[in-house]
C-alpha cells in the first residue's frame, strides 16, 4: 500500500505498480513449495496509478502470484482492482470450481461500492475466468458489462491502446518452454523427502554385512542406485516437462518411460559400461528408474493446460497396475541383488 | 518461437465437453474466451471445430 485515495464509495487503497523485493521471495516461494496454498491477498477493491471515475475496473483473484502479475502489468495505467475471495487460488482453476463465480463478484461489486467509485459499467475480466462468470447474469443485475480481456496479463496496454479488444493471439493460451520451465522447480522439490528416505535404504540395504554396517560396502554397492533416482527424478521432473512437444507419445505416462529409458540408458553405458555389474542390477536399471521417470511425469499433468481428468483416468487404468508390479518386482529384484553381492547366490 | 498450444495434444477422445446446440444464441462469447479455439460459428451457431484440442 503507497496510499489511498477517496471515491464515491470513500477511501480506496492504491498500490504500486512495481513488486519488491519481498514480493520476489514470495514469488520464488510460491513456485517452491507449499507456500503456494497460503499465498493470498484480502479480498477488496484496490488502486494503481491516479485512478478515478473513468477508469478501467480489471477483476482479479486473491491469489498473490496472479495479483502481483496484474499489479505490475499496469504500470503507466490508472486502473481499479476488484480482488475477488477465491481462498488463494489463480483465476483459472478457481472459475473452473466457480470461487472466481457470478455469486462472488456480484458480492464483490456490491460490497465495494463499485457502482459509486466508477462512473462507467465495464468490467474486465480475465479470459481464463469465464467458465465461472454467466455475464449476461451479472450485467442484468449489477448493470456491469463484461469485456473479456486478455489470457496473459502483460497484453493488458495493448488491450487498452485496441479499445478493449483482444487479438487471436492475446486469446490463446501458450504453454512455452518458459512457462513449463517455472513449473519444474516444484516437480522436484516435492521429490525431495521421499528421495532422501530412498538414500538412506539403499545405504542401509548395501552397507549391510555380516560384520556390521561398513560405509565402504554402502558407497560401492549404493553410489550407483542413488544416482540413478537422482537422474530420474530430474528425467520425469524437468526433462519430460522441457521437452513435451518433442518427446514421442501423447500419454505423459509413456514420455516419462521414454525420457527414463534414455537417462537411465546414457548412466549406464557411460558410468557403468558392460563391466559384469550382474544381471539383477540391469534389470534393475532399465526396468525401474525409467518407470519411476513416468511416474513423476505423470504426475506433471495436473501442472499443464491441455491435459485433462478424464485422459489422467484412462493413462492410470494401465499405468498404476504397471507402478505396482513393477514396485514388488524391484524389491525382489535388490533382495536378489544384494544376495548375488554377499555371493549367497 | 513459442510452441503453440495447438501443437501439444493430449489422448484422442477423453474430453469430456458437450455443446447443447438448443440452448445457443449465437452470442459468440464462447468463441471470444475458449483459449484453444475448440469452438468457432457456422453461421448464426456455434459448433466444436475440435474436441481433441
Amino acid at each position: 500500500m503507497i496510499g489511498e485515495i477517496e471515491t464515491g464509495a470513500g477511501k480506496v487503497e492504491l498500490l504500486s505498480t512495481d513488486l519488491r523485493f519481498r514480493d520476489q521471495v514470495g514469488r520464488a516461494r510460491a513456485r517452491l513449495g507449499s507456500f503456494r496454498m497460503r499465498y493470498t491477498v484480502n479480498p477488496s477493491l484496490y488502486g494503481v496509478g491516479k485512478p478515478d471515475e473513468n477508469s478501467p475496473v480489471f477483476v482479479s483473484a486473491n491469489y498473490k502470484l496472479s495479483f502481483d502479475l496484474l499489479r505490475r502489468s499496469l504500470k503507466g495505467i490508472d486502473a481499479f482492482i476488484l480482488v475477488l475471495d477465491t481462498r488463494g487460488i489463480n483465476v483459472w482453476c478457481a472459475a473452473g470450481k466457480g470461487t472466481f463465480g457470478t455469486e462472488e463478484l456480484i458480492k464483490r461489486i456490491r460490497l465495494s461500492g463499485l457502482g459509486d467509485v466508477v462512473r462507467h459499467r465495464r468490467l474486465v475480466i480475465p479470459q481464463l475466468g469465464a467458465p465461472g462468470i454467466q455475464a449476461h447474469f451479472v450485467e442484468q443485475v449489477t448493470g456491469f458489462r463484461v469485456y473479456y480481456g486478455p489470457v496473459y496479463a502483460r497484453d493488458i496496454a495493448e488491450y487498452l491502446r485496441n479499445g478493449y479488444r483482444a487479438t487471436q493471439g492475446m486469446r490463446t493460451v501458450r504453454f512455452s518452454f518458459k512457462d513449463r520451465l517455472v513449473l519444474t522447480p516444484i516437480e522436484t522439490v516435492q521429490m525431495g523427502k521421499p528421495f532422501l528416505i530412498y538414500v538412506l535404504s539403499m545405504f542401509v540395504l548395501f552397507g549391510l554385512q555380516p560384520s556390521g554396517i561398513l560405509f565402504r560396502d554402502a558407497l560401492s554397492g549404493g553410489l550407483d542406485f542413488v544416482l540413478l533416482g537422482a537422474v530420474s527424478i530430474v528425467s520425469g521432473a524437468v526433462l519430460t516437462p522441457l521437452g513435451l512437444p518433442v518427446i514421442p507419445f501423447r500419454a505423459f505416462s509413456l514420455k516419462g518411460l521414454v525420457s527414463g529409458l534414455v537417462v537411465a540408458a546414457v548412466y549406464y553405458f557411460l558410468l557403468i559400461g558392460e563391466s559384469g555389474q550382474g544381471v539383477f542390477k540391469i534389470a534393475i536399471i532399465f526396468m525401474t528408474y525409467p518407470v519411476l521417470s513416468s511416474y513423476i511425469a505423470l504426475n506433471f499433468t495436473g501442472a499443464t493446460p491441455y491435459t485433462s481428468i478424464s485422459g489422467v483416468k484412462k493413462e492410470l487404468k494401465y499405468a498404476l497396475p504397471c507402478y505396482i508390479l513393477v514396485s514388488a518386482a524391484t524389491l525382489v529384484l535388490f533382495i536378489l541383488h544384494k544376495l548375488k553381492l554377499l555371493e549367497l547366490i | 518461437m513459442t510452441i503453440t498450444m495447438t501443437r501439444l495434444r493430449y489422448l484422442s477422445d477423453v474430453v469430456s465437453l458437450t455443446l447443447d446446440i438448443d440452448r445457443c444464441t449465437g452470442c459468440r462469447r464462447c468463441v471470444e474466451v475458449c483459449p484453444r479455439s475448440v469452438l468457432r460459428m457456422e453461421g448464426k451457431r456455434v459448433v466444436i471445430a475440435d474436441r481433441d484440442l
